[in-house]
């Protein structure tokens, strides 16, 4: 099944930002738009308790009081500094009237009484990660937000510990070591709860470690399982329960059989990013990511399982399928960002899928339950991949922007940190439409020979960013999941780090790299309002519904992750090889936006 | 020691083969940084005199910055030294205006890189 796609196209007008409204007729059908399942979307009872906000990854609260008519009066609650000034990513979370935030290293997690008047500390925690640690990060400090379940709280640091609190009382519970920074491991993402299970994987695919992801007893710490990215079957926990779609992924051992020797040893494939879980089918999916050396020359083959998105049992850890979006991957396309759950009719059949807008610049449509792709369409500018074959599930890669040893390859688009990174969307089942705030991109690439040095990187690769055609290096498109089409699209001078947030007062928010932070007509796109926050933004959006039973948003500001580092590290863009190349596409950011970690909350004021 | 390696292009000019040999420039890139801070602004954590750059670069530094002593002989961590504060200095060859990505160096003969670096303990006071 294939569908045409158009691009996304947008105009700038001397005022501002006007989004283009490409879909002229009215949806064909007046179908109810698809929506997530009740054991992945529950009914929303005001919290926000994992960063994705549900299992289906929807980032949707149904809170109305904020909408269209009203956002015009929104305005800032309260505020509070993290007094961490590095890049944050994580979500706040709200559970029992408390807001809980992880900082970036050295990792401190707040929890704030909602219902005292400015939202006093209840408790703080210190990890107080080795510092070291700072020196494994490939792309600045981060920390992606922490999960509670059961009056727990689970989060990760720096230097490779899964921690569990008493959520009343930020007491620790367990502390478990995952993660060897001597090996170049770090933990970045938020865990995830599935089950009886804390779901942990770790990151460092620019520092030559082996990917993992393990399931954790929530109520001791205890390692269930560990399943590795790369090496044998019975490392990756591929058993007789594995059953991938596409013949490409059937074989033993293909975990080795598809590196050079010993290659997958060092061959990445982490597990940094989103995970999530269907309680009715009883699957955790987990993404994985680049492999390494970046330098594609030093590891023909596949490169299994890297790139790729695993579903496996979250009791057991074993594998039931595994489909790779970018075999052999040359342009560090991880597989790890966002998986939405949704319950689609597809050719009049009921079918439970899963949406992934992947890094190589595509949204993949997969059944959830089998792994096979259903559809995929760019949803960014894309000239290194022609086309995705959907009898193989193969990209077909532009053999004109393969990279090479030794050559500068020109405008390969997108990215290494993709159409799209980590940064997730959101859906609303009121428009039907996927909220993807993504990036407009291209790079030269140049590898090189790359020495494998415990600790230290493993690149072998020269990048320089750029911006991407019309110039803009940001955009948040509104994307029609049933009809694949964007409908709208609103470009951002500066790349897109933060995440998306969508409402049932059908507004949609999400925050620009030098501060903004704006809410839109989740339908047409027009802006209806917009606040500077003191730094840039790069976090993720959540909505809740107060003691005192109205809505509020919250967001963390503070530029850094990859795209802000030039700032959070006060790096030197005269360098355009710095940062992975992202001081190419950021030398101007330092001239806009200064380090920052503050949560701000808003509120419509008290009638 | 430090007189004859700053500012000796013979010692600035293997330092730079080996500032990618060993994966410095994963870290520190070709100057603008990374994981690691910039070396050619002119503005130094932990001092930019010759013998203070070597101290980094052999002893470690606590954020990150791993201890290569034991790892190098003495002299190319001088010559590493050399290249790094060259970075910075008024004639830089990788001086604003020509960052321009180099392909890496052939293998030096004399010493495979190490397979590991030890992290700076977090003792070292910064300066
Ligand atoms: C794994 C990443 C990593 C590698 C590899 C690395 N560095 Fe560093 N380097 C760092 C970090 C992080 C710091 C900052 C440490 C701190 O502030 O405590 C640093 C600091 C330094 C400093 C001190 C800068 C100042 O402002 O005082 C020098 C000099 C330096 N590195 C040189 C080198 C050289 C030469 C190499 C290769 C032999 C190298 N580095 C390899 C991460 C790295």
């Amino acid at each position: 099944m294939t569908h045409a796609t158009s691009r996304p196209i947008s105009i700038r007008c001397a005022r501002g930002v006007l989004p283009l409204l490409l879909a002229a007729a009215p949806l064909p059908a007046l179908a109810d738009p698809p929506a997530p399942s009740a054991a992945t979307a529950p009914k929303d009872d005001g919290q926000w308790t994992m960063p994705a906000k549900n299992y289906a990854a929807t980032r949707y609260s149904e809170l109305t009081e904020i909408n269209g008519e009203t956002v015009k009066r929104l305005q800032v609650a309260f505020t509070f500094s993290t007094g961490v000034n590095r890049g944050q990513e994580a979500a706040p979370l709200v559970v029992n009237n408390t807001m809980y935030i992880v900082t970036p290293f050295p990792n401190n997690v707040f929890a704030l009484d909602l219902t005292k008047p400015g939202a006093p500390m209840k408790w703080e925690y210190q990890p107080y990660p080795e510092a070291a640690a700072q020196g494994v990060a490939c792309c600045d400090v981060v920390n992606r937000g922490a999960a509670i379940a059961d009056g727990r709280l689970f989060f990760n640091t720096l230097d490779g510990n899964t921690i569990a609190l008493d959520a009343a009382t930020g007491r620790e519970l367990w502390k478990t070591k995952l993660g060897r920074i001597n090996l170049g491991e770090t933990i970045t993402m938020a865990p995830l709860v599935a089950r009886d299970r804390v779901i942990v994987g770790n990151s460092g695919g620019e520092l030559g470690v082996r990917g993992w992801l393990a399931g954790l007893d929530t109520a001791n710490g205890k390692v269930m399982w560990k399943a590795f990215a790369t090496g044998p079957d019975k490392d990756v926990l591929i058993g007789p329960d594995f059953h991938p779609f596409y013949d490409s992924d059937r074989g033993q051992d293909l975990g080795v059989k598809s590196w050079p020797p010993d290659a997958w040893k060092t061959g990445g494939g982490t597990m940094w990013g989103w995970t999530t879980y269907d309680p009715d089918l009883n699957l955790l999916y987990a993404g994985t990511a680049n492999p390494g050396p970046w330098n594609q020359e030093q590891r023909p083959g596949d490169n299994k399982w890297t790139a790729g998105i695993f579903a496996r049992d979250p009791e057991t850890g074993a594998a039931k399928w595994f489909y790779q979006y970018t075999p052999h991957d040359e342009h560090d396309y991880d597989g790890i960002n966002e998986i939405l759950l949704l319950d689609m009719t597809i050719d009049g059949k009921p079918r439970k899928v899963l949406l992934h807008p992947d890094r190589n610049g595509y949204l993949y449509e997969l059944d959830r339950t089998n792994g096979e792709v259903l559809s995929a369409d760019p949803y960014a500018y894309v000239n290194s991949i022609t086309h995705i074959d959907l009898r193989t599930g193969r990209p077909v890669m532009n053999p004109a922007k393969a990279t090479r040893l030794g050559t500068v390859v020109r405008d390969i688009c997108p990215t290494a940190s993709g159409g799209k990174d980590w940064n997730p969307s959101a859906y609303s089942p009121r428009t039907g439409f996927l909220y993807i705030p993504h990036e407009n991109m291209c790079m030269d690439w140049e590898d090189v020979q790359a020495n494998y040095i415990a600790g230290t990187p493993y690149v072998g690769a020269n990048v320089v960013m750029k911006a991407g055609p019309g110039g803009n290096r940001g955009e948040f498109t509104a994307w029609d999941v049933t009809n694949h089409k964007p409908v709208w699209s609103i470009r951002e001078d500066l790349p897109m780090w933060s995440g998306a947030l969508a409402t049932g007062g059908d507004l949609v928010f999400y925050g620009t790299m030098d501060g903004w932070f704006k809410a839109l007509d989740a339908r047409s796109g027009q802006q209806k309002w917009a606040f500077k926050t003191g730094s840039g933004i790069i976090g993720q959006p959540v909505a809740y519904r107060g003691p005192d039973g109205h809505e509020y948003v919250a967001v963390l500001s503070g530029v850094g992750g990859w795209a802000g580092a030039v700032v959070s590290g006060n790096l030197d863009p005269r360098d355009p090889t710095g940062a992975i190349g992202f001081l190419g596409v950021t030398g101007d950011l330092k001239q806009k936006t200064t380090p920052g970690g503050t949560l701000y909350v808003f509120a419509l004021p008290p009638q | 020691m430090a007189k004859h390696y700053e500012g000796n292009p013979h010692a600035i000019d293997d330092g730079k083969r080996l500032f990618s040999w060993y994966n410095c420039d994963g870290c520190h890139f070709h100057g603008g940084g990374g994981i690691g801070p910039p070396l050619m602004t002119g503005h130094w954590r932990y001092g930019g005199q010759l013998d203070q750059i070597f101290e980094s670069i052999a002893q470690g530094r606590p954020n990150g910055m791993p201890s290569w002593q034991g790892k190098l002989p003495a002299a190319q961590i001088w010559e590493l030294a050399a290249y790094v504060k060259s970075m910075s200095a008024p004639t830089a060859t990788n001086g604003p205006g020509q960052p321009v990505p180099q392909t890496a160096a052939p293998p030096l003969a004399p010493a495979p890189p190490p397979t590991s670096v030890t992290p700076a303990t977090q003792s070292t006071p910064p300066p």
